[in-house]
């Protein structure tokens, strides 16, 4: 499925993939950035800036000017998460948002607080999309407990793609760009 | 109304307010009893305000509507709550909080003595005066402040108390006590007998501080486990507080703590169970509370960061500045080329590998924290300008001021003065809460920390890093090495310390932070990568200083789990080698070093060596069962578990390497037949140890040794040519 | 929070390993001379990182060039002097 043409506004996609699909998503935020400004909210240290540069460098020479459409904020506890996404605005440009619920099994966070801040988390999610495509990515469950986390995201997905762990392929990077 | 002088020593709530103990200079302990009432604050959704107001109403506390300083979004319009018992604060926010999680709280967990020592400027541990009528407080004032460089001794009773043996690896049978020089010794049985006794000496000598070994995971447990009828607590109406163990996953890594008991009225450390107490000893722990305003028992037991965040706390509640329970606060927006450069550490160049001579090291003093104070690094003042000091200076300002205080007095005592143990101790008390502070600052937790003002901290280093080296440079220095704060820099004919004062001068001059030369080495050695010996590594160097002194660091005998054997037997190697006057000299010293080493392998294998020289250390990272391989740490774990011994992640595993299987034997687990003992493994580690500190010397070695350069490193040719031209 | 991304060293080490069979197909005296480039690499990862490059292995083949101009120098130096018979110190 080609993840950008899917998009538009009012969308929310949710990927749910070993390790929140990081590969796949610094692939599609450079593809992103290669066609305009898109913000990306970190939750779960899950963005990987050199792949994108690699990854943008491999369709254009003017990296610096991709990579400065491109805006990064990160988030390392579920209320920075929420504080993230409160104080994100609401602009006609793409968001991705990484890994959403990493900082939402810490077993110092009661399982009910982790469901009173992922609900205003999501309604914020909400708020996003009525102007730009959303795309939240999910690792699949640190603690099988708080696996309704997931559900709770899913729930209010435009569409949700759940992948396996890919077979490992020998693959050769290319070092020199030609 | 009488006034009482003495020293604040315990603080804790009760029904109607607070209980103080002084410690008079009388010589009373002196219990009394002062009103204080608290106040914490609530803000956010003005509906679920609203109804946060009528449940505090109704539970009868005293209710207003401010406007307060929240450190990051500025003046902020609060809900205020007073109560009068600050005991029933916990239970109430946490009532409260459940019932209106959406909330942002402020003010509502700060540690009772930090509210105190803002209020009335009475910090635990100062020097105070007190008015009492009866035994209540009507007013206490403070007649010294924590900044005091040499603040007057506080006369502390202290007992000591111990088991005959470590209960980890037999039941202790006696209690050892010490008082003063008097020792005294208590049998465990029978329970009733030691009862009496233990208490008779409490009570004779009303100790201040306890100071346990075990006390906190053996002996307080087990008097509680014996159901004596012992009260060690000065106190008579309180139980003992106590706390479970843990284990928790903190600076990348499991950390285990072990079972806590802390006294009223009086103070408890266990030496096995504190913080750092094989660091700064007692003085330290005196010093870090004092600073912290924690107590004692909490601050023994508490890790630095604990420290400063309580030291950022006090500074808020004194400037008035809201304490959020939670920080929420996230980080700005960077671009994909802002964030990569913004997201780095300190700088960190490879060193030249090989052996040098006549090298000076020099060390800015507490960088990070100076560039803190000095460039204003705070959350609120990051990428701002003009600003007065922000809440991290204004905390850090004293404690860095007190620490070069301290360390001026030390550099200008003799070795020998009776005052450098005390002071080390709290020289390094301070260094720990300095070295920590940086780290807090980009915490994800810490109340006050944001990333930016971390990352700040970190780009201006670097910076002045390159200010220094460049200053080197332009007086015709060599830079073999740098290290975050620190420079090696060399020039021929500079050996002497004055010889390298107008680079000092210089260094401070363009950077603004003091530096200081930590020492001219002889020789000191750059180590390169065991994997590639082309590979330099920015942390494995040995040296000697002019005076004698060995500095060493990333070897083996820097390594926790090296056993003492191989440790020792590798400074024995250094030690002689240092006794070279010069590094030409050095090299003659190598073949009796060898001896030294074939000494060591013939005092194994002859069985000389004591199993506790031979004993590995290393940390239980998870569950026994969590092991897919089991670690030699794991193996000696499941050891102990069979032995009916209870073991947790981080917990520190002891064991001897053995021939055969299991391969380990754990530490504890009864008699060790010294047959088993795996000879072979112990030579293999020796030498690896050895061979580190003397390959860089041998002739074979591809490092040059009088000169500057590197190795080379792509042609077979060119790297058998590795001697440097020098002059003739 | 504090630091999220790899830093130089790692990031040579990554690229050292996805050029893994790039190696394995050299003869083991070209080998020791590829891995003698990443050593060269890594002596200066902290010039490296200082340039905040979004492609820092550009700048990473610009350490390996200057420690090959370093080589050729004191290989320079030491011809010379072998011709010459002179003393003569390699200035930095």
């Amino acid at each position: 499925m080609d993840i950008i043409t899917a998009l538009h506004t009012g969308s929310l996609l949710v990927v749910c993939a070993p390790h929140a699909a990081c590969e796949q998503a610094a692939t599609l935020a450079a593809g992103l950035a290669l066609r305009g400004a898109l913000t990306v909210l970190d939750g779960g240290n899950r963005f990987r800036p050199y792949l994108v540069a690699q990854l943008l460098r491999q369709s254009t020479v003017q990296v610096d000017a991709a990579a400065r459409r491109l805006f990064v904020r990160r988030a390392f506890t579920c209320y920075q998460v929420l504080a993230l996404l409160e104080d994100t605005p609401a602009l006609r440009q793409p968001y991705l948002v990484l890994d959403l619920l990493a900082t939402f099994y810490d077993d110092h966070v009661h399982e009910r607080e982790a469901r009173r801040l992922l609900e205003s988390c999501l309604w914020q999610v909400n708020r996003l999309r009525q102007f730009a495509p959303v795309v939240v990515t999910l690792a699949p469950p640190l603690v099988p407990e708080r696996a309704f986390l997931i559900e709770m995201v899913c729930a209010h997905a435009e569409r949700v793609l759940f992948q396996e762990l890919p077979a490992p392929q020998a693959s050769q990077p290319a070092l020199f760009i030609i | 109304m009488e006034q009482a002088t003495g020293w604040l020593i315990d603080l804790y709530p009760d029904e109607n307010g607070l209980v103080l103990w002084l410690l008079c200079d009388d010589g009373r302990r002196l219990p009394a009893r002062m009103s204080f009432p608290v106040t914490f604050h609530a803000a956010g959704d003005f509906d679920q305000l609203r109804q946060a107001w009528r449940f505090l109403q109704e539970k009868g506390l005293l209710l207003a509507r401010a406007t307060r300083c929240d450190l990051f979004s500025g003046e902020r319009e609060v809900l205020s709550a007073t109560l009068s018992s600050p005991g029933a604060l916990p239970g109430l926010f946490a009532s409260l909080s459940r019932q209106f999680p959406g909330l942002d709280y402020y003010d509502a967990d700060v540690p009772l003595p930090l509210r105190f020592a803002a209020r009335t400027g009475v910090g635990l541990l100062s020097r105070c005066r007190a008015d009492l009528a009866g035994n209540r407080i009507s007013r206490i004032e403070a007649l010294d402040t924590p900044w005091e460089v040499e603040p007057q001794p506080i006369p502390l009773r202290i007992l000591e108390l111990g088991p005959d043996v470590n209960p980890v690896l037999r039941p202790p049978a006696r209690l050892r006590i010490r008082y003063g020089r008097v020792d005294y010794s208590l049998g465990l049985e029978p329970l009733r007998a030691l009862e009496v006794a233990l208490g008779a000496l409490l009570r004779q000598f009303d100790p201040d501080l306890i100071l346990s070994e075990y006390g906190d995971t053996w002996l307080f447990p087990k008097l509680k486990e014996w159901g004596l009828g012992l009260n060690p607590n000065r106190d008579p109406d309180r139980e003992v507080l106590t706390r479970r163990a843990d284990s928790y996953f903190a600076y990348g890594q499991v950390v285990y703590r072990g079972a806590q008991t802390h006294l009223y009225g009086r103070w408890h450390i266990d030496r096995r169970n504190a913080m750092l107490y094989g660091e700064y000893g007692l003085e330290g722990v005196l010093e870090q509370a004092r600073v912290t305003g924690l107590g004692v028992q909490e601050m023994a037991r508490k890790s630095p960061g604990a420290g400063i965040t309580a030291m950022q706390m006090l500074t808020a509640l004194r400037t008035g500045v809201l304490v959020p329970v939670v920080k929420q606060q996230a980080e700005s927006e960077k671009t994909l080329a802002g964030l990569i450069a913004a997201d780095k550490g300190g700088m960190i160049y490879q060193p030249l590998i090989g052996v040098h001579k006549d090298v000076a090291q020099i060390d800015f003093t507490s960088m990070y924290p100076s560039i803190m104070v000095n460039f204003n690094i705070s959350p609120e003042t990051t990428g701002k300008a003009g600003l007065p000091d922000g809440l991290v200076p204004q905390t850090l300002r004293p404690l860095l001021g007190k620490r070069l205080a301290l360390k001026k007095i030390l550099g200008e005592l003799h070795p020998r003065d009776c005052r450098v143990k005390a002071l080390k101790g709290r020289a390094a008390a301070l260094k720990w809460l300095l070295v920590v502070c940086f780290g807090y600052l980009g915490y994800k937790n810490a109340r006050f920390g944001k990333i930016e003002s971390h990352e700040a901290v970190t780009s201006l280093s670097r910076e002045l890093l390159l200010q220094a080296k460049e200053a080197a440079e332009e007086l015709g220095f060599v830079v073999l090495h740098m290290y975050v704060d620190c420079l090696f820099v060399q020039q021929p004919g500079y050996r002497q310390a004055a010889d390298f004062n107008p680079l000092l001068s210089a260094i401070a001059g363009k950077t603004g932070i003091h530096i200081a030369l930590d020492g001219v080495y002889r020789w000191v050695v750059f180590l390169p990568s065991r994997r590639d010996a082309r590979i330099p590594v920015p942390n494995r160097y040995f040296g000697v200083f002019q005076d004698g002194e060995i500095k060493y660091r990333g070897i083996e005998a820097r390594r926790h789990d090296t056993p003492v054997w191989v440790v020792q037997t590798q400074l024995a190697v250094l030690e002689y080698l240092a006794q070279a006057a010069t590094l030409e000299q050095a090299q003659a010293y190598l073949p009796k070093a060898g001896g030294i080493v074939e000494q060591a392998k013939r005092n194994l294998k002859a069985g000389r060596v004591p199993v506790e020289d031979l004993l590995v250390t290393q940390r239980l990272s998870r569950e026994v069962a969590g092991y897919k391989s089991p670690s030699p740490a794991a193996r000696a774990a499941k050891q102990l578990q069979e032995a009916g011994k209870t073991v947790a992640p981080g917990q520190t595993m002891r064991f001897i390497y053995t021939r055969g299987v299991p391969g380990v034997w754990a530490y504890g687990c009864g008699a060790l037949d010294l047959r088993v003992v795996d000879a072979g493994m112990y030579i293999k580690l020796l030498d690896r140890a050895v061979q580190t500190v003397l390959e860089p010397f041998t002739p074979t070695a591809t490092s040059a040794v009088c000169g500057t350069h590197a190795p080379l490193l792509f042609t077979g040719a060119a790297r058998q040519a590795a001697n440097t031209i020098c002059k003739s | 929070m504090g630091r999220t991304l790899p830093t130089i060293t790692q990031q040579i080490s990554d690229t050292e390993a996805a050029l893994a069979r790039f190696r394995r197909t050299l003869r083991k005296s070209d080998q020791y001379i590829l891995d003698g480039m990443f050593a060269a690499a890594r002596r200066h990862t902290a010039a490296i990182s200082h340039t905040d490059a979004l492609l820092p292995f550009e700048a990473a083949l610009l350490a390996i060039l200057l420690e090959q101009a370093r080589e050729i120098a004191t290989l320079r130096q030491q011809v010379e002097q072998l011709n010459c018979g002179t003393g003569y110190r390699l200035v930095d």
